[in-house]
């Protein structure tokens, strides 16, 4: 569990500070979840302050195994966690299942 | 280290990334004609400024016409440098150091570098003006100068159409680019919306078996580190590797990343080890010799999201708060909130309800410092100290106060998910117990919440035994559901021999399992022991099997056990004993229960004990009913047997009353109880109690009785001595207490049996045998006792005789150590070296008919014989006063008083006892002793010693 304000998007995975989300976004998610602003307190519902496994990821994130295994090869470069406490609100699966898009929980909850 | 400037750089990255991606389609080909095109360009440029102020005045004098040719060629020198500015920004944002760019230029970019690249369009309309100037003032030059520089004039036109024929091309080229212009725009703009490119459903799923690592994928490095230090590290890592990107020496690493199950390690993906190596140059708290590489297989674990020893939030089980007033304080999850992230508590609350608040002169409150105890929640409490604040909850007995809300008089509150530690959690038994005391319908403790918070602590330490043989199941992962034998148990690896799969090709073959993820089979009916927890080394009947859990009805208890299948071995005997390490009390220790009544613990289970008391009776108690262990001395623990002989713990005693007529050592005596353990008897651990008028001694564990227990009066009382003094002498020699045989070291000679007429030392002795170092030869015989004559100055004298056990003709009484003085009658004074003669014999008794009745020191020289004085020497006197210890108050003939003993001149001449006319003489030649009142004429020693008559009359 990080003591930082650092928190992590439940959907990527990415680490940034809280003031980061509300600032720039997140790098990969953010045509989807709209953390920018942070209107309804988004970036609180969607990022989760408790994460563990740290891990970097370069540019040539498609060559890693290790980006392919966590499913951050298609994200951009950055730190990123490998398990994130805590699943998104329904309502926001809802959402992003309605734009195709197949959230997979990182708590470790996944199954395949 | 910010992640901050890295995204950021990040983002421009993506910018200079997907700008240049239009012009270098045509510079491909055209990049050195047109690098050379434009100095040419500049250097037209740059001579048009130095005549400029020359030919300004020619200038005002141009003509109409000339001024219509400018104004056409300018439209087409608009396009061109319009072309140009274009090309030149991009060469800029793709390359600072471009040299095709003049100084002037450099100059008036210097100023627009700063400004964005959206606002260059109005820049490049002033750039456009001002070539517009140039261009026309080029143009009449040339007019101005034709004629006086023909040659040059020619080369500079020449150059000018090849320079407009290329912009022209790339003007064409351009206006096709422009829509992926505007493309690479609209994506440059909303940079901050990039289209999500995670797994979407179009373009599918893949399961993460298909993502299983391959020899083909980039290696694994562990490497070692400081612990602690592993975030850091990667991030580090992570900002190198980003500044390096953008040189020319790129890391060459992948990824790096850390686990907090995995300390003193990070782990960096890598095609070439080398790559390693090279990033981490320079690095602090990492040891890169201890670089090892990850095998593949083991690739999905260091990056499993759940590790085996995560404990699953889930309402019920046990955690701990971390901060706050709370901090290290038990509490039960209650409930979960929908993300995860907050966490329900239930608690016993930590309330002063303000009674150790102070308050300051303005009358603020001041809370107090000091940590409330934990207690329940109580209401009239709350409402005497602090009504105002509470108010009444939803239910009957629940308050909000504070603004946090009590049932049942537990704290409800919201934790935050990081605040909750859910490892190494341990609730001990008081923590529980708190707990416990609000719901007392529901007795017992949740043993599966319990079992959930200790889990971590099972998991680090030892396994749960998993042994070969044990029935197993998968109980998660991909082989979940198999059933299987452990073959190979290591410390948490298993290895079984699958006995039932879903996938028949699985059956029979070996697979390793973390202990983990193994479950216990058992089956009803089969007999199990419990190896852990609560109900710890009970054993029982498994009666129902409840998913990971087994009932059990317990040997011990006859109740019923519900426990982790994983807790239980299959047991082959009924019952055991605990491991007592940790109890005050051990099996067959004497346990005082009351006042009156006092056991022996003859059997050890977990939290009860069953004690054999002193009347006979077996009674289960728990360790609290136990009083205290009864720490007897062996001293204390002494008692006497039905004969009257002491018995003591250890020896060995049989009953005689009963029809059993048990026998054993005893363990314990109290009082007339005696605690004894037999090895025929199986119940009881073999112990059972007897009174100590039942029994009678077998053997006593150490025949040194009068060492232990003081002196041995039995054998030395004179009224159990046996009238013939050979066995006398014997039984006295038997009882030496201590002392040394008096034959031990002297010379002998053997008198008969093969070794007769051998000499030699003795060296060692029993009570009837002597062991004979021959001086002969290099041998130890043994030889009888009786068989040996001692040899003291030459002479030979008879075993018996030696000891005092037999008369002999010439009684030496000039011995030093060994004086044989017997009265011949009951008493037997065998020599000066029993320390006790003294003490107790009482020499001249009723029984001595010599010296009357005095007695002959009287106890009060305990160590006559350890001195020097020697008897009839010649030149002692007895009574003298010069042997120190045998003088003083002794009275020898204690009526005459003036009997003078040896003390003659010549030493020939005693007379002993004489007032009554007994005239004795002793150790004379012509002693006599007895007194002749009575007829006795005893001369003893006399002339040659060798005709002693004493009292022959």
């Amino acid at each position: 569990m990080s003591s930082r304000t650092e928190r992590a998007c439940m959907l990527c995975g990415i680490i940034q500070p809280m003031k980061r989300f509300v600032d720039h976004g997140c790098p990969n998610c953010e045509s989807l979840l709209h953390y920018q602003d942070n209107e309804e307190g988004q970036v609180q519902d969607c990022t989760s302050p408790s994460f563990e496994g740290l891990v970097a990821l370069g540019a040539d994130n498609r060559n890693s195994w290790v980006a392919r295994w966590l499913r951050i090869d298609s994200f951009g470069a950055g730190l990123y966690a490998v398990k994130v406490n805590g699943k998104l609100p329904p309502h926001i699966i809802s959402e992003l299942e309605a734009q195709a898009v197949i959230y997979r929980p990182r708590d470790g909850s996944a199954e395949d | 280290m910010s992640t901050a400037g890295d995204n950021e750089s990040f983002g421009s990255d993506l910018i200079k990334k997907e700008a240049p991606v239009q012009p270098k389609v045509e510079e491909v080909g055209d990049e050195s004609s047109y690098n050379v095109e434009d100095r040419d360009q500049d250097d037209v440029d740059e001579e048009e400024e130095e005549e400029e102020e020359q030919e300004e005045e020619i200038e005002k004098e141009t003509g109409v016409k000339r001024k219509r040719v400018e104004e056409a060629e300018d439209d087409e020198n608009d396009d061109d440098e319009e072309d140009e500015e274009e090309e030149d920004d991009e060469d800029e944002d793709e390359d600072e150091d471009a040299v095709t760019t003049t100084r002037k230029r450099k100059r008036r970019r210097g100023a627009n570098q700063f400004i964005d690249i959206e606002a260059e369009v109005d820049d490049e309309e002033e750039d456009e003006l001002d070539e517009d100037d140039e261009e026309a003032e080029l143009l009449r030059e040339q007019f101005i100068a034709d004629g006086q520089n023909d040659e040059t004039n020619e080369r500079e036109h020449h150059d000018d159409r090849l320079h407009r024929q290329y912009d022209r091309k790339r003007q064409e080229v351009e206006d096709q680019d422009a829509e992926q212009l505007a493309e690479t725009l609209k994506q440059r703009y909303r940079k901050t919306h990039t289209v999500y490119r995670g797994d979407t459903a179009a373009s599918g799923t893949v399961s993460q078996k298909l993502l299983m690592p391959s020899i083909n994928d980039p290696s694994i490095y562990a490497i070692r580190c400081t612990p602690g230090r592993e975030k850091e590290l990667v991030r580090k890592l992570y900002e190198k590797k980003r500044t390096l990107d953008r040189s020319n020496s790129p890391l060459d690493i992948l990824t790096v990343f850390q686990r907090d199950s995995f300390k003193g390690y990070i782990y960096i993906e890598a095609k070439r080890p080398d790559a390693i190596d090279k990033a981490l140059v320079g690095m602090v708290n990492i040891y890169v010799r201890d670089k090892l590489l990850v095998p593949v297989k083991e690739y999905p674990d260091l990056l499993k999201q759940v590790k085996s020893s995560d404990v699953e939030l889930v309402p019920g089980i046990y955690v701990r708060i971390t901060r706050g007033k709370y901090k290290s304080d038990l509490a039960i999850i209650d409930n979960l909130s929908e993300n995860g992230l907050e966490v329900r508590c239930k608690m016993v609350p930590r309330l002063d309800y303000g009674r150790n608040d102070e308050f300051d002169k303005e009358g603020k409150r001041i809370k107090s410092k000091v940590r409330p105890l934990p207690r329940l929640f109580n209401e009239q409490e709350a409402r005497m100290y602090d009504g105002e604040a509470l108010q009444p909850g939803r239910g009957p007995r629940n308050y909000i106060y504070r603004g946090e809300e009590y049932s049942d008089g537990f704290l409800y509150k919201d934790f935050k998910l990081q605040f909750i530690q859910t490892k190494d959690v341990h609730p001990t038994l008081e923590e529980l117990d708190r707990f416990q005391t609000g719901n007392n319908e529901e007795e017992g403790f949740d043993l599966a919440a319990i079992a959930a918070s200790l889990k971590n602590k099972k998991g680090e330490g030892k396994s749960t035994a998993f042994q070969p043989g044990d029935k197993v199941e998968i109980r998660r992962g991909e082989q979940a559901k198999t059933v299987g034998v452990v073959v190979e148990a290591s410390l948490n690896e298993i290895t079984i021999s699958v006995t039932d799969s879903g996938d028949p090709k699985f059956v029979n073959q070996k697979l390793t399992v973390p202990a983990n993820d193994l479950r216990k089979i058992f089956n009803e009916g089969d007999h199990v022991r419990i190896v852990e927890g609560k109900h710890f080394d009970e054993t029982g009947l498994v009666i129902k099997i409840d998913g990971d859990s087994v009932i059990l009805v317990s040997d011990q208890t006859r109740e019923d056990v519900r426990v982790f299948a994983n807790y239980l071995v299959k047991a082959t005997d009924a019952s055991s004993n605990m491991d007592t390490m940790n109890s005050k009390y051990d099996i067959k220790d004497l346990v005082e229960l009351n006042a009156s009544s006092v056991g022996v613990i003859v059997k050890a289970e977990k939290n009860i004990f069953e004690i054999l008391t002193s009347d006979g009776r077996l009674l289960s108690v728990k360790p609290s009913g136990i009083s205290s262990k009864l720490q007897l001395s062996r001293r204390e623990q002494v008692a006497t047997d039905r004969n009257g002989f002491t018995i003591k713990v250890g020896d060995t005693v049989k009953e005689v009353l009963g029809d059993k007529k048990r026998e054993g050592a005893i363990l314990h005596i109290y009082k007339n109880s005696l605690f004894i353990k037999s090895h025929e008897i199986v119940e009881n651990l073999g112990i059972f109690v007897t009174n100590r008028m039942n029994v009678s001694t077998i053997s006593s564990k150490d025949s040194m009785i009068s060492k232990n227990l003081g002196p041995d009066l039995t054998s030395m009382n004179p009224n159990l001595k046996l009238p013939n003094p050979a066995q006398a002498a014997a039984a006295g020699l038997k009882t030496r207490a201590g002392g040394r045989d008096k034959l031990i070291y002297k010379d002998v000679a053997v008198t008969s049996g093969s070794y007769k007429g051998l000499k030699g030392k003795v060296v060692e002795t029993d009570d009837v045998y002597a062991r004979i170092e021959l001086h002969t030869k290099s041998k130890k015989i043994k030889v009888n006792k009786n068989n040996l004559n001692v040899l003291i100055r030459g002479e030979a004298i008879p075993y018996l005789r030696f000891i005092g056990a037999a008369p002999g003709n010439a009684p030496e009484f000039n011995r030093p150590n060994a004086p044989a003085f017997s009265s011949g009658e009951r008493s037997s004074w065998s020599g000066g070296q029993t320390p006790g003669v003294g003490a107790s014999s009482a020499w001249g008794g009723a029984a001595s008919t010599w010296g009357g009745n005095s007695s002959w020191n009287g106890g009060k020289t305990p160590a006559y014989g350890g001195n020097s004085s020697t008897w009839g020497g010649g030149a002692s006197t007895w009574n003298g006063g010069k042997t120190p210890n045998a003088g003083g108050n002794s009275a020898w003939g204690g009526n005459g008083g003036n009997s003078t003993w040896g003390s003659g001149s010549k030493g020939n001449n005693s007379t002993w006892g004489q007032s009554k006319g007994n005239n004795s003489s002793w150790g004379g030649n012509n002693s006599t002793w007895g007194s002749k009142n009575n007829g006795n004429n005893s001369t003893w020693g006399q002339n040659k010693g060798n005709n002693s008559a004493w009292g022959k009359q």
